[in-house]
Protein backbone atom coordinates (compact mmCIF):
# COMPACT_ATOMS: atom_id res chain seq x y z
CA UNK A 1 0.00 0.00 0.00
CA UNK A 2 1.95 3.42 -1.70
CA UNK A 3 1.87 6.17 1.10
CA UNK A 4 1.19 8.36 -1.43
CA UNK A 5 -2.59 6.92 -1.94
CA UNK A 6 -3.02 6.61 1.70
CA UNK A 7 -2.08 10.30 2.00
CA UNK A 8 -5.28 11.09 -1.08
CA UNK A 9 -7.27 8.83 1.10
CA UNK A 10 -6.81 10.95 4.15
CA UNK A 11 -7.40 14.32 2.15
CA UNK A 12 -10.89 12.69 0.81
CA UNK A 13 -12.09 11.03 3.33
CA UNK A 14 -10.87 14.60 5.67
CA UNK A 15 -12.96 16.41 3.05
CA UNK A 16 -16.16 13.52 2.67
CA UNK A 17 -16.21 14.24 7.54
CA UNK A 18 -16.29 17.77 7.02
CA UNK A 19 -18.95 18.38 4.46
CA UNK A 20 -20.96 15.60 6.15
CA UNK A 21 -20.97 16.60 9.36
CA UNK A 22 -22.80 19.92 8.57
CA UNK A 23 -25.36 18.54 6.87
CA UNK A 24 -25.27 15.92 10.15
CA UNK A 25 -25.31 18.31 12.60
CA UNK A 26 -28.47 20.31 10.91
CA UNK A 27 -30.18 16.87 9.97
CA UNK A 28 -29.49 15.55 13.65
CA UNK A 29 -30.98 18.82 15.74
CA UNK A 30 -33.96 20.19 13.10
CA UNK A 31 -34.87 16.87 11.24
CA UNK A 32 -34.45 18.82 7.95
CA UNK A 33 -32.92 17.17 4.98
CA UNK A 34 -30.72 19.99 3.22
CA UNK A 35 -30.19 18.58 -0.59
CA UNK A 36 -28.78 22.33 -0.90
CA UNK A 37 -26.09 21.69 1.10
CA UNK A 38 -23.74 20.79 -1.51
CA UNK A 39 -23.96 24.26 -3.17
CA UNK A 40 -22.74 25.79 0.55
CA UNK A 41 -19.59 24.13 0.14
CA UNK A 42 -20.04 26.18 -3.61
CA UNK A 43 -21.04 29.45 -2.28
CA UNK A 44 -18.08 29.08 0.21
CA UNK A 45 -15.72 27.94 -3.09
CA UNK A 46 -17.29 31.37 -4.91
CA UNK A 47 -16.34 33.54 -1.82
CA UNK A 48 -12.78 32.40 -1.81
CA UNK A 49 -12.44 32.90 -5.82
CA UNK A 50 -13.88 36.25 -5.88
CA UNK A 51 -11.90 37.59 -2.17
CA UNK A 52 -8.73 36.13 -4.34
CA UNK A 53 -9.54 37.83 -7.50
CA UNK A 54 -11.35 41.22 -6.97
CA UNK A 55 -9.69 41.98 -3.33
CA UNK A 56 -6.47 40.02 -3.66
CA UNK A 57 -7.48 38.34 -0.30
CA UNK A 58 -5.89 35.37 0.42
CA UNK A 59 -7.88 31.93 0.77
CA UNK A 60 -7.04 31.49 4.27
CA UNK A 61 -9.06 34.58 5.04
CA UNK A 62 -11.85 33.58 3.45
CA UNK A 63 -11.93 30.65 5.49
CA UNK A 64 -13.94 33.11 8.16
CA UNK A 65 -15.88 35.23 5.11
CA UNK A 66 -16.77 31.98 4.06
CA UNK A 67 -18.03 30.87 7.20
CA UNK A 68 -19.78 33.72 7.95
CA UNK A 69 -22.12 34.29 4.83
CA UNK A 70 -22.87 31.15 4.86
CA UNK A 71 -23.71 30.66 8.73
CA UNK A 72 -25.62 34.13 7.93
CA UNK A 73 -27.53 32.57 5.20
CA UNK A 74 -28.53 29.84 7.32
CA UNK A 75 -29.83 32.24 10.36
CA UNK A 76 -31.81 33.85 7.83
CA UNK A 77 -32.95 30.75 6.70
CA UNK A 78 -34.12 29.74 10.02
CA UNK A 79 -35.40 32.84 11.79
CA UNK A 80 -37.24 33.34 8.23
CA UNK A 81 -38.82 30.25 7.76
CA UNK A 82 -38.03 27.27 10.61
CA UNK A 83 -38.37 28.83 13.86
CA UNK A 84 -41.97 29.36 13.11
CA UNK A 85 -42.87 25.92 11.93
CA UNK A 86 -40.95 24.12 14.14
CA UNK A 87 -42.24 25.11 17.10
CA UNK A 88 -45.75 24.12 15.85
CA UNK A 89 -45.61 20.13 16.43
CA UNK A 90 -47.81 19.44 13.76
CA UNK A 91 -46.37 21.63 10.94
CA UNK A 92 -43.12 20.51 12.29
CA UNK A 93 -44.25 16.73 11.50
CA UNK A 94 -45.37 17.58 7.49
CA UNK A 95 -42.22 19.87 7.73
CA UNK A 96 -39.46 17.05 8.13
CA UNK A 97 -40.68 14.86 4.75
CA UNK A 98 -41.58 18.55 2.76
CA UNK A 99 -38.04 19.54 3.53
CA UNK A 100 -36.34 17.74 1.27
CA UNK A 101 -38.20 20.05 -1.51
CA UNK A 102 -37.95 22.98 0.00
CA UNK A 103 -33.89 22.69 -0.44
CA UNK A 104 -34.26 21.70 -3.26
CA UNK A 105 -35.67 24.82 -4.29
CA UNK A 106 -33.02 26.46 -2.34
CA UNK A 107 -30.36 24.50 -4.37
CA UNK A 108 -31.91 25.38 -7.56
CA UNK A 109 -31.97 28.80 -6.73
CA UNK A 110 -28.50 29.19 -5.33
CA UNK A 111 -26.87 27.13 -8.10
CA UNK A 112 -28.65 29.13 -11.01
CA UNK A 113 -28.37 32.47 -9.00
CA UNK A 114 -24.56 31.85 -9.29
CA UNK A 115 -24.79 30.97 -12.95
CA UNK A 116 -26.47 33.61 -13.60
CA UNK A 117 -24.15 36.18 -11.69
CA UNK A 118 -21.01 34.59 -12.31
CA UNK A 119 -21.62 32.12 -15.66
CA UNK A 120 -21.19 28.51 -15.84
CA UNK A 121 -17.49 29.25 -16.84
CA UNK A 122 -15.04 26.47 -14.64
CA UNK A 123 -12.73 29.09 -12.10
CA UNK A 124 -9.58 27.93 -10.62
CA UNK A 125 -6.70 29.84 -8.79
CA UNK A 126 -3.40 28.77 -7.63
CA UNK A 127 -2.94 28.76 -4.02
CA UNK A 128 0.19 26.80 -1.86
CA UNK A 129 0.76 24.34 -4.46
CA UNK A 130 4.27 24.12 -3.86
CA UNK A 131 4.91 20.63 -3.21
CA UNK A 132 6.35 18.76 0.10
CA UNK A 133 8.30 16.00 0.44
CA UNK A 134 8.45 13.53 3.10
CA UNK A 135 7.70 10.27 4.34
CA UNK A 136 7.44 9.06 0.45
CA UNK A 137 4.80 11.37 0.17
CA UNK A 138 4.74 14.25 -2.31
CA UNK A 139 1.64 17.01 -1.01
CA UNK A 140 0.88 20.19 -2.29
CA UNK A 141 0.28 22.98 0.40
CA UNK A 142 -3.40 23.53 -0.16
CA UNK A 143 -3.99 19.78 0.30
CA UNK A 144 -2.42 20.04 3.80
CA UNK A 145 -4.16 22.82 4.51
CA UNK A 146 -7.45 21.11 3.55
CA UNK A 147 -6.63 18.45 5.71
CA UNK A 148 -5.32 19.84 8.66
CA UNK A 149 -8.53 22.59 8.89
CA UNK A 150 -10.60 19.70 8.05
CA UNK A 151 -9.25 17.56 11.24
CA UNK A 152 -9.06 20.75 13.54
CA UNK A 153 -12.90 21.00 12.72
CA UNK A 154 -13.70 17.38 13.35
CA UNK A 155 -11.83 17.04 16.24
CA UNK A 156 -13.18 19.85 17.75
CA UNK A 157 -16.60 19.60 17.40
CA UNK A 158 -16.55 16.12 18.91
CA UNK A 159 -14.67 17.83 22.00
CA UNK A 160 -16.90 20.04 22.07
CA UNK A 161 -19.71 17.26 21.71
CA UNK A 162 -18.09 15.37 24.28
CA UNK A 163 -16.76 17.78 26.89
CA UNK A 164 -18.81 20.47 27.07
CA UNK A 165 -22.19 21.28 28.50
CA UNK A 166 -23.39 22.81 25.36
CA UNK A 167 -22.25 20.07 23.64
CA UNK A 168 -24.02 18.11 25.63
CA UNK A 169 -27.69 20.07 25.28
CA UNK A 170 -27.15 19.53 21.40
CA UNK A 171 -26.61 15.52 21.94
CA UNK A 172 -29.65 15.67 23.75
CA UNK A 173 -31.82 17.41 21.57
CA UNK A 174 -30.90 15.37 18.89
CA UNK A 175 -31.53 12.26 20.98
CA UNK A 176 -34.95 13.96 22.24
CA UNK A 177 -35.85 17.42 21.78
CA UNK A 178 -38.92 17.39 24.24
CA UNK A 179 -36.68 16.01 26.69
CA UNK A 180 -34.38 18.88 26.01
CA UNK A 181 -36.37 21.17 26.45
CA UNK A 182 -38.13 19.29 29.85
CA UNK A 183 -34.56 19.38 30.93
CA UNK A 184 -33.98 23.31 30.42
CA UNK A 185 -32.20 23.83 26.97
CA UNK A 186 -33.45 26.38 25.17
CA UNK A 187 -34.12 24.43 21.89
CA UNK A 188 -34.77 27.13 20.01
CA UNK A 189 -31.02 28.95 20.70
CA UNK A 190 -29.70 25.44 19.94
CA UNK A 191 -31.56 24.77 16.45
CA UNK A 192 -30.28 28.48 15.72
CA UNK A 193 -26.98 28.02 16.72
CA UNK A 194 -26.53 24.47 14.49
CA UNK A 195 -27.94 25.60 11.71
CA UNK A 196 -25.73 28.41 11.39
CA UNK A 197 -22.52 25.88 12.77
CA UNK A 198 -23.69 23.55 9.85
CA UNK A 199 -24.05 25.85 6.91
CA UNK A 200 -20.55 27.88 8.43
CA UNK A 201 -18.80 24.49 7.80
CA UNK A 202 -20.34 23.71 4.75
CA UNK A 203 -18.14 27.76 3.56
CA UNK A 204 -15.36 26.74 5.29
CA UNK A 205 -15.09 23.16 3.46
CA UNK A 206 -15.77 25.11 0.17
CA UNK A 207 -13.13 27.27 0.47
CA UNK A 208 -10.81 24.41 0.88
CA UNK A 209 -12.27 22.52 -2.13
CA UNK A 210 -11.64 25.98 -4.25
CA UNK A 211 -7.62 26.03 -3.04
CA UNK A 212 -7.59 22.27 -4.79
CA UNK A 213 -9.94 21.96 -7.72
CA UNK A 214 -11.59 24.02 -10.96
CA UNK A 215 -14.90 24.95 -9.13
CA UNK A 216 -18.28 25.61 -11.08
CA UNK A 217 -21.92 26.83 -10.21
CA UNK A 218 -23.02 23.09 -10.27
CA UNK A 219 -20.31 21.15 -8.13
CA UNK A 220 -22.41 21.62 -5.18
CA UNK A 221 -25.11 18.18 -6.32
CA UNK A 222 -22.09 15.56 -5.94
CA UNK A 223 -20.81 16.89 -2.36
CA UNK A 224 -24.97 16.47 -0.83
CA UNK A 225 -24.40 12.76 -2.53
CA UNK A 226 -21.30 12.37 -1.29
CA UNK A 227 -22.15 13.43 2.15
CA UNK A 228 -25.77 11.91 2.71
CA UNK A 229 -24.01 9.07 2.25
CA UNK A 230 -21.50 9.43 4.84
CA UNK A 231 -24.25 10.14 7.36
CA UNK A 232 -26.30 6.93 6.07
CA UNK A 233 -23.33 5.09 6.61
CA UNK A 234 -23.06 6.42 10.09
CA UNK A 235 -26.65 6.60 10.87
CA UNK A 236 -28.49 9.71 10.80
CA UNK A 237 -27.68 12.17 13.37
CA UNK A 238 -24.72 10.34 15.13
CA UNK A 239 -22.19 13.31 15.09
CA UNK A 240 -19.05 10.69 15.74
CA UNK A 241 -19.59 7.63 13.54
CA UNK A 242 -20.53 10.58 10.54
CA UNK A 243 -16.80 11.60 10.81
CA UNK A 244 -15.51 8.02 10.84
CA UNK A 245 -18.12 7.22 8.05
CA UNK A 246 -16.22 10.07 6.36
CA UNK A 247 -13.01 9.25 6.53
CA UNK A 248 -14.36 5.64 5.24
CA UNK A 249 -15.59 7.13 2.29
CA UNK A 250 -12.55 8.30 1.41
CA UNK A 251 -10.64 5.34 1.55
CA UNK A 252 -13.30 2.98 0.07
CA UNK A 253 -13.46 5.89 -2.37
CA UNK A 254 -9.66 6.61 -3.47
CA UNK A 255 -8.49 3.01 -2.72
CA UNK A 256 -11.37 1.48 -4.91
CA UNK A 257 -10.50 3.51 -7.79
CA UNK A 258 -6.83 2.91 -7.82
CA UNK A 259 -7.89 -1.08 -7.87
CA UNK A 260 -10.45 -0.48 -11.19
CA UNK A 261 -10.17 3.04 -12.42
CA UNK A 262 -11.73 6.36 -12.11
CA UNK A 263 -14.76 5.69 -14.53
CA UNK A 264 -15.82 3.34 -11.34
CA UNK A 265 -16.37 6.11 -8.83
CA UNK A 266 -20.10 6.40 -8.82
CA UNK A 267 -20.33 2.79 -8.80
CA UNK A 268 -18.68 2.72 -5.64
CA UNK A 269 -20.23 5.15 -4.14
CA UNK A 270 -24.12 4.74 -4.72
CA UNK A 271 -23.31 1.06 -4.76
CA UNK A 272 -21.88 1.68 -1.08
CA UNK A 273 -25.16 3.74 -0.79
CA UNK A 274 -27.61 1.17 -1.63
CA UNK A 275 -25.92 -1.73 0.19
CA UNK A 276 -25.93 -0.10 3.32
CA UNK A 277 -29.58 0.94 3.27
CA UNK A 278 -30.13 -2.52 2.28
CA UNK A 279 -28.34 -4.55 4.89
CA UNK A 280 -28.24 -2.10 7.71
CA UNK A 281 -30.43 1.09 6.66
CA UNK A 282 -29.47 2.08 10.52
CA UNK A 283 -25.69 3.18 9.87
CA UNK A 284 -22.85 0.69 9.78
CA UNK A 285 -22.68 1.84 13.89
CA UNK A 286 -26.10 2.72 13.99
CA UNK A 287 -28.61 2.88 16.57
CA UNK A 288 -31.40 4.07 15.14
CA UNK A 289 -32.94 7.71 16.20
CA UNK A 290 -36.12 8.22 16.52
CA UNK A 291 -38.73 9.97 14.62
CA UNK A 292 -40.59 13.04 15.92
CA UNK B 1 -42.81 35.82 47.84
CA UNK B 2 -46.01 33.57 48.53
CA UNK B 3 -46.95 33.20 52.18
CA UNK B 4 -47.16 30.01 53.34
CA UNK B 5 -51.12 29.84 53.43
CA UNK B 6 -51.21 30.69 49.32
CA UNK B 7 -50.73 27.73 47.13
CA UNK B 8 -47.03 28.20 45.23
CA UNK B 9 -49.25 27.25 42.01
CA UNK B 10 -52.45 27.38 40.97
CA UNK B 11 -54.35 25.79 37.44
CA UNK B 12 -57.46 27.75 36.72
CA UNK B 13 -59.95 26.60 33.70
CA UNK B 14 -56.92 24.93 31.90
CA UNK B 15 -58.24 23.23 28.65
CA UNK B 16 -56.03 21.63 26.47
CA UNK B 17 -55.59 18.63 24.05
CA UNK B 18 -53.76 17.03 20.79
CA UNK B 19 -54.39 18.83 17.80
CA UNK B 20 -58.46 18.84 17.29
CA UNK B 21 -58.84 16.28 20.28
CA UNK B 22 -60.05 17.98 23.60
CA UNK B 23 -58.07 16.20 26.44
CA UNK B 24 -58.48 18.68 29.51
CA UNK B 25 -61.22 20.53 30.32
CA UNK B 26 -61.74 23.17 32.37
CA UNK B 27 -58.95 21.42 35.17
CA UNK B 28 -58.71 23.55 38.74
CA UNK B 29 -55.85 22.82 40.60
CA UNK B 30 -54.18 24.48 43.39
CA UNK B 31 -50.38 22.86 44.91
CA UNK B 32 -49.32 24.08 48.25
CA UNK B 33 -45.71 24.94 49.09
CA UNK B 34 -43.57 21.98 50.55
CA UNK B 35 -46.87 19.54 49.81
CA UNK B 36 -47.41 16.33 48.05
CA UNK B 37 -50.21 17.02 45.75
CA UNK B 38 -51.35 13.76 44.12
CA UNK B 39 -53.19 13.53 40.78
CA UNK B 40 -54.71 9.54 40.48
CA UNK B 41 -57.36 8.23 38.04
CA UNK B 42 -57.61 5.90 35.54
CA UNK B 43 -55.00 5.67 32.07
CA UNK B 44 -56.03 7.84 29.72
CA UNK B 45 -57.90 10.29 32.13
CA UNK B 46 -55.14 13.50 31.45
CA UNK B 47 -52.90 13.17 33.80
CA UNK B 48 -49.84 13.14 31.52
CA UNK B 49 -51.62 15.96 29.43
CA UNK B 50 -52.47 18.03 32.62
CA UNK B 51 -48.29 17.87 33.67
CA UNK B 52 -47.38 18.41 30.19
CA UNK B 53 -49.77 21.60 29.87
CA UNK B 54 -48.22 22.78 33.34
CA UNK B 55 -44.62 21.73 32.12
CA UNK B 56 -45.23 24.03 29.00
CA UNK B 57 -44.93 21.01 26.36
CA UNK B 58 -48.72 21.56 25.27
CA UNK B 59 -50.08 24.66 24.76
CA UNK B 60 -53.00 26.04 27.21
CA UNK B 61 -55.81 26.46 25.02
CA UNK B 62 -57.72 28.57 27.46
CA UNK B 63 -57.23 29.26 31.37
CA UNK B 64 -54.19 30.03 33.30
CA UNK B 65 -51.50 28.94 35.20
CA UNK B 66 -49.61 30.88 37.96
CA UNK B 67 -46.45 29.95 39.64
CA UNK B 68 -45.47 31.95 42.68
CA UNK B 69 -48.35 34.78 41.91
CA UNK B 70 -47.13 34.96 38.49
CA UNK B 71 -49.02 34.06 34.89
CA UNK B 72 -46.55 31.34 33.04
CA UNK B 73 -49.58 30.11 31.05
CA UNK B 74 -47.46 31.73 27.64
CA UNK B 75 -43.99 30.92 29.44
CA UNK B 76 -41.72 28.62 27.38
CA UNK B 77 -40.76 25.50 28.92
CA UNK B 78 -37.03 25.92 29.57
CA UNK B 79 -37.76 29.11 31.01
CA UNK B 80 -40.62 27.52 33.43
CA UNK B 81 -37.91 25.08 34.25
CA UNK B 82 -35.42 28.34 34.80
CA UNK B 83 -38.45 29.75 37.36
CA UNK B 84 -38.28 26.20 38.83
CA UNK B 85 -41.07 24.38 37.73
CA UNK B 86 -39.07 21.09 36.62
CA UNK B 87 -40.89 18.31 35.06
CA UNK B 88 -39.76 14.46 35.15
CA UNK B 89 -41.97 13.24 32.68
CA UNK B 90 -43.45 9.81 32.12
CA UNK B 91 -41.52 7.43 30.42
CA UNK B 92 -38.58 9.03 32.23
CA UNK B 93 -36.95 10.17 29.17
CA UNK B 94 -32.88 10.19 30.18
CA UNK B 95 -31.08 11.06 27.59
CA UNK B 96 -29.51 7.27 26.88
CA UNK B 97 -26.46 8.56 24.84
CA UNK B 98 -25.02 10.58 27.65
CA UNK B 99 -23.66 9.62 30.72
CA UNK B 100 -25.20 9.05 33.90
CA UNK B 101 -23.11 12.13 34.95
CA UNK B 102 -23.93 14.11 31.81
CA UNK B 103 -27.42 13.66 32.39
CA UNK B 104 -27.15 15.26 35.86
CA UNK B 105 -25.13 18.12 34.65
CA UNK B 106 -27.34 19.03 32.08
CA UNK B 107 -30.03 18.58 34.65
CA UNK B 108 -28.26 21.89 36.05
CA UNK B 109 -28.21 23.84 32.52
CA UNK B 110 -30.28 26.83 33.45
CA UNK B 111 -28.47 29.88 35.02
CA UNK B 112 -30.19 29.84 38.60
CA UNK B 113 -29.06 26.20 38.90
CA UNK B 114 -25.57 26.60 37.43
CA UNK B 115 -23.71 27.25 40.64
CA UNK B 116 -22.07 24.43 43.12
CA UNK B 117 -22.77 22.06 40.70
CA UNK B 118 -19.83 19.70 41.95
CA UNK B 119 -21.74 19.67 45.31
CA UNK B 120 -24.89 19.20 44.45
CA UNK B 121 -23.51 16.40 41.63
CA UNK B 122 -22.11 14.79 44.99
CA UNK B 123 -25.47 15.08 47.45
CA UNK B 124 -26.56 13.97 44.56
CA UNK B 125 -24.76 10.37 44.25
CA UNK B 126 -25.54 10.63 48.62
CA UNK B 127 -29.06 10.37 47.37
CA UNK B 128 -28.89 7.89 45.14
CA UNK B 129 -25.72 5.32 45.74
CA UNK B 130 -26.45 3.68 42.43
CA UNK B 131 -26.06 6.34 40.27
CA UNK B 132 -22.16 6.89 41.40
CA UNK B 133 -21.63 3.66 40.45
CA UNK B 134 -22.58 3.98 37.44
CA UNK B 135 -21.52 7.55 36.98
CA UNK B 136 -19.83 6.71 33.65
CA UNK B 137 -21.93 4.59 32.27
CA UNK B 138 -24.00 4.98 29.75
CA UNK B 139 -28.02 5.97 30.84
CA UNK B 140 -29.44 3.46 28.44
CA UNK B 141 -27.63 0.92 29.79
CA UNK B 142 -29.48 1.37 33.47
CA UNK B 143 -32.58 -0.73 34.48
CA UNK B 144 -35.73 0.54 34.21
CA UNK B 145 -35.84 1.79 38.08
CA UNK B 146 -32.50 3.23 37.95
CA UNK B 147 -33.36 5.51 34.69
CA UNK B 148 -35.85 6.94 36.88
CA UNK B 149 -33.76 7.69 40.12
CA UNK B 150 -31.47 9.29 37.20
CA UNK B 151 -34.35 11.13 35.64
CA UNK B 152 -35.65 12.49 39.43
CA UNK B 153 -32.27 13.16 39.91
CA UNK B 154 -31.74 14.67 36.75
CA UNK B 155 -34.78 17.12 37.76
CA UNK B 156 -33.45 17.90 41.26
CA UNK B 157 -30.39 19.46 39.89
CA UNK B 158 -32.68 22.22 38.51
CA UNK B 159 -32.98 23.16 41.74
CA UNK B 160 -36.51 22.89 41.62
CA UNK B 161 -39.06 24.98 43.52
CA UNK B 162 -42.12 21.87 42.28
CA UNK B 163 -41.21 18.49 41.30
CA UNK B 164 -44.18 17.45 38.69
CA UNK B 165 -43.52 13.73 38.46
CA UNK B 166 -44.94 12.35 36.38
CA UNK B 167 -46.21 8.58 36.43
CA UNK B 168 -42.62 7.35 38.41
CA UNK B 169 -43.66 3.75 39.03
CA UNK B 170 -44.49 3.03 35.21
CA UNK B 171 -43.75 0.14 34.57
CA UNK B 172 -41.32 -0.73 37.17
CA UNK B 173 -41.06 -3.98 39.56
CA UNK B 174 -42.99 -3.76 42.65
CA UNK B 175 -39.68 -3.49 44.55
CA UNK B 176 -38.69 -0.20 42.60
CA UNK B 177 -42.08 1.54 42.95
CA UNK B 178 -41.49 0.81 46.63
CA UNK B 179 -38.26 2.67 46.70
CA UNK B 180 -39.91 5.29 44.46
CA UNK B 181 -42.20 6.09 46.85
CA UNK B 182 -39.78 5.86 49.58
CA UNK B 183 -37.59 8.55 47.51
CA UNK B 184 -41.14 11.04 47.22
CA UNK B 185 -40.95 10.42 50.92
CA UNK B 186 -37.48 11.75 51.52
CA UNK B 187 -38.25 14.54 49.26
CA UNK B 188 -40.97 16.15 51.21
CA UNK B 189 -39.19 15.66 54.58
CA UNK B 190 -36.31 17.33 52.19
CA UNK B 191 -38.93 20.53 52.05
CA UNK B 192 -39.53 19.69 48.43
CA UNK B 193 -43.22 20.72 46.67
CA UNK B 194 -44.42 17.88 44.46
CA UNK B 195 -47.21 17.33 42.23
CA UNK B 196 -47.54 13.51 41.91
CA UNK B 197 -49.12 11.74 38.74
CA UNK B 198 -49.67 8.16 39.41
CA UNK B 199 -51.90 5.16 38.15
CA UNK B 200 -51.08 3.44 41.74
CA UNK B 201 -54.04 5.43 43.30
CA UNK B 202 -53.60 3.89 47.02
CA UNK B 203 -50.19 4.84 47.26
CA UNK B 204 -50.57 7.84 46.00
CA UNK B 205 -53.35 9.20 47.52
CA UNK B 206 -51.57 7.43 50.91
CA UNK B 207 -48.75 9.42 50.28
CA UNK B 208 -50.28 12.65 49.34
CA UNK B 209 -51.21 16.04 51.94
CA UNK B 210 -53.49 16.71 48.88
CA UNK B 211 -55.27 14.38 46.16
CA UNK B 212 -57.41 15.09 42.83
CA UNK B 213 -58.99 12.56 40.88
CA UNK B 214 -59.29 13.13 37.54
CA UNK B 215 -61.80 11.14 35.07
CA UNK B 216 -62.23 12.11 31.37
CA UNK B 217 -60.10 15.53 31.68
CA UNK B 218 -62.03 16.83 34.40
CA UNK B 219 -61.55 17.26 38.25
CA UNK B 220 -64.27 15.12 39.58
CA UNK B 221 -62.82 14.89 42.89
CA UNK B 222 -60.87 16.50 45.94
CA UNK B 223 -59.64 16.76 48.99
CA UNK B 224 -56.80 15.64 51.34
CA UNK B 225 -55.30 12.16 50.83
CA UNK B 226 -56.74 10.29 53.72
CA UNK B 227 -60.03 11.64 53.34
CA UNK B 228 -60.50 10.26 49.60
CA UNK B 229 -59.26 7.11 50.25
CA UNK B 230 -62.06 6.64 52.96
CA UNK B 231 -64.81 6.96 50.66
CA UNK B 232 -67.00 4.80 49.26
CA UNK B 233 -67.15 5.68 45.74
CA UNK B 234 -63.35 6.56 46.02
CA UNK B 235 -62.71 3.34 47.42
CA UNK B 236 -65.02 1.35 44.92
CA UNK B 237 -63.71 2.86 41.60
CA UNK B 238 -60.30 3.55 41.89
CA UNK B 239 -58.97 1.32 44.97
CA UNK B 240 -60.57 -1.56 43.62
CA UNK B 241 -62.88 -2.65 46.43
Amino acid sequence: MSTQLLFAALVAGSLYALVALGLNLVYGTLRLLNIAHGDLVMIGAYVAFWMLSLLGMPPVLSLFAAAALCGGFGWLIYVGIFRKLLSTPALARRLEANSLILFYGVSVILQNGVSLAFTSTARGYQYLNEVHRFAGVAASGNRLMLLGVALVLCLGMLLFLRFHLFGWSLRAVIERRDAAAVVGVDVDRVQMATICTGFAIAGVAGVLVSMTEQITPFMGFPFTIAALVVIVLGGLGNIFAGIVAGFALGFIETFGIAATSATYRSILIYGLFVAVLLLRPQGLFGKAIQAR
Amino acid sequence: MSSASEPLMTVSGLSSGYGPVTILRDIDISVAPGSVTALVGANGAGKTTLMKAIAGLLPAWSGAIRFDGKDITRVPTHERVGQGIVLVPEGRMVFTLLSVEQNLRLGAITPRARDNIGDRLEAMFKRFPRLQERRRQLAGSMSGGEQQMLAIGRGLMAKPRIVLLDEPTLGLAPIMVKQVFSVIEELKADGYTILLSEQNSRLALEAADHGYIIENGRVQLSGPGRELIDMPDVRRLYLGR
